[in-house]
C-alpha cells in the first residue's frame, strides 16, 4: 500500500495537532516485588484484552546459530 | 484483584460526574486493542474544560499533582502514577468524543479508537522523535489492525504531521513477503 502526498503545509503551521506535551518524565518507585508488579499488570491487561490476540508465527531460517 | 486493576476502577467511579468520561490512552489501550507491551502507566484523555474538576477528584483519591499545564498533568500516588492528556484542540476533542464505551470488570471504560491512539503516539514521536517505542507501538497497531483500520482517517493523522512517508515505509513494511 502507498499513501498519496495530500497535505503540505509545513509542520510550524500545523503543530501541536493534539497535545504540545505529555506532562513530565518520572518514574514511581519500583515495586517491591516486581514478580507481583508483573502479575498486576497481567490481571489489567486480561481485562482490557480477554481475546488473547495470536501469536506471531516463528521466524523460519536455517541460519539460526543460536 | 490487582492493585493496578483496582487504581483503575476507582479513577473509573471518580469519573462520574464529569461532562465528559476520560477515554483511556496510552500503553494499557494498547492493551485494549491486542496489543500488549509492559507498561503500567494509567494515561487518560480528558476534556479540557474537565481538568479543575479532575484535579479535586484526583485529590481526594490521594493523588499528588506534580506537573500541570493547558494540555497534560502527572499525578502521582505512592508508587501509582495517573496522567491526563487534556483534549481542547478540534482533533483530540473528535478523538475524546468518539472513543468507544466498553463493559469491563473494572467498569465502564471508554477506550480511544485505534486510529486515534494511532494519532497520539504519532504526536509523541512528533514532539520526542527519541521516544522510538511510539513508532513500534504503531507498527504493532497498523499490523494487528491492518483488515480494519480506516486507513483514510490514519492517512490524515500522518499527513497532519507531515509525515506521509514515514506511513508508506510502515505499510511497505507489512506488504514486504517477510511481514
Amino acid at each position: 500500500m502507498r499513501c498519496s502526498q495530500k497535505w503540505t503545509r509545513p509542520m510550524h503551521e500545523l503543530l501541536p495537532v493534539l497535545v504540545r506535551e505529555a506532562g513530565i518524565a518520572y518514574r514511581p518507585a519500583l515495586a517491591a516485588d516486581p514478580v507481583a508488579a508483573w502479575m498486576d499488570l497481567m490481571e489489567a491487561v486480561e481485562v482490557l484484552c480477554p481475546r488473547w490476540p495470536p501469536r506471531d508465527q516463528p521466524p523460519r531460517s536455517n541460519g539460526f546459530v543460536l | 484483584m490487582s492493585r493496578l486493576v483496582e487504581q483503575i476502577k476507582q479513577a473509573l467511579a471518580a469519573f462520574v460526574g464529569l461532562s465528559v468520561a476520560p477515554a483511556l490512552i496510552g500503553g494499557l489501550a494498547l492493551a485494549a486493542h491486542q496489543v500488549v507491551r509492559a507498561t503500567q502507566d494509567v494515561d487518560f484523555l480528558a476534556d479540557a474544560d474537565d481538568a479543575d474538576h479532575l484535579h479535586a477528584v484526583l485529590e481526594g483519591l490521594g493523588y499528588r499533582c506534580i506537573h500541570r499545564s493547558e494540555d497534560a498533568a502527572n499525578y502521582l500516588r505512592g508508587d501509582e502514577g495517573l496522567d491526563l492528556l487534556y483534549a481542547h484542540r478540534p482533533v483530540a476533542r473528535r478523538l475524546l468524543a468518539q472513543a468507544q464505551e466498553r463493559q469491563t470488570a473494572m467498569g465502564r471504560l471508554r477506550v480511544i479508537s485505534v486510529e486515534g491512539l494511532i494519532a497520539f503516539k504519532l504526536q509523541a514521536h512528533v514532539n520526542d522523535a527519541s521516544r522510538v517505542q511510539d513508532i513500534g507501538d504503531i507498527r504493532a497497531l497498523l499490523r494487528t489492525h491492518r483488515h480494519a483500520l480506516n486507513l483514510d482517517e490514519v492517512q490524515e493523522y500522518f499527513g497532519l504531521f507531515d509525515q506521509q512517508e514515514l506511513l508508506d515505509a510502515l505499510l511497505a513494511e507489512m506488504d514486504a513477503p517477510h511481514a
